[in-house]
């Protein structure tokens, strides 16, 4: 078996679950129902601390018992997990920027939304949008510049 | 402007998507809703600003929910329509409804 698998990288021709081909470049398998991009976030949502006996089991069971995949499975949950970080400095300006109240809920919905477009557009493009949102969901400095062109405008 | 209780254009739009999500209301999906439903950009950043403004109101409760690896342990917050936002809504719609029969009524006498 190749790796890292198709579905983990480029566009997908088989449901990741059970393997049947899928219909018209539908993500959803006609077959067990699942959305192929569900296989791909269980991946990448892993972190080496997660990789329970039951997690690897079911891992090796999907993708064959090999030491090698084993491996690399390890490889990909570790590797690829950092590489799914969104970027820390949008992270850290959203910390700073955002009200103390909604702070953790918005960064959590921001992240979670990275995750599904890294998923289905690529690293460029979750970046290039969490970078975006970041700005614009940036309601403290908003307010900061609103405060700042109203005192410029008192000012003769 | 103090819009006090009444309800202003995007909280309709927010009220209305929280009804909508029932009890899987929470910020991305909240925005999105927005965005499928009524064809319209809103940063979550300006969501949770109108969402804290209705709970305010008392329009909408809020609590945490669970926590997920995917959101790098971050709890979500849902929110639940209360019975005075469901009132509200209404009121918005029946208002929204005379107006527009107004208009209806106002329009052939504009044409001729």
């Amino acid at each position: 078996m190749s790796w890292p698998p198709t579905w983990a990288r480029g566009p997908l021709n088989y449901c990741p679950w059970c393997m049947s081909p899928l219909v018209n470049d539908n993500p959803r398998c006609l077959r067990c129902g699942r959305h192929a991009s569900e296989a791909r976030l269980v991946l990448t949502s892993l972190t080496a601390g997660d990789m329970t006996r039951e997690i690897r089991n079911d891992l090796v069971h999907r993708f064959g018992h090999d030491p090698i995949v084993d491996v690399r499975i390890e490889r990909l949950v570790t590797s690829d997990n950092e590489a799914l970080d969104p970027p820390r400095w949008a992270v850290l300006a959203l910390h700073f920027l955002l009200p103390h109240r909604d702070r953790r809920a918005i960064i959590g919905d921001l992240v979670e939304e990275y995750a599904e477009i890294y998923g289905n557009c690529g690293r460029f493009a979750a970046t290039a949008w969490l970078w975006w949102q970041a700005t614009r969901s940036s309601i403290r400095l908003g307010v900061i510049a609103w405060l700042v062109g109203r005192v410029k405008r008192l000012i003769p | 402007m103090n819009k006090g209780r009444n309800l202003g254009e995007f909280e309709r739009c927010v009220l209305f998507a929280v009804l909508r999500l029932r009890e899987q209301a929470y910020g991305m999906l909240i925005r999105k809703e927005i965005q499928k439903q009524m064809s319209r950009d809103a940063s979550i950043g300006s969501v949770y600003v109108t969402l804290d403004r209705l709970e305010a109101k008392g329009f909408v409760t809020s609590w945490d929910g669970e926590s997920t690896p995917v959101r790098g342990g971050r709890a979500k917050r849902y929110f639940e329509l209360t019975a005075s936002g469901a009132r509200a809504l209404e009121e918005f719609d029946r208002d929204y409804m005379v107006l527009r029969r107004a208009l209806t009524a106002l329009s052939p006498r504009t044409a001729s």
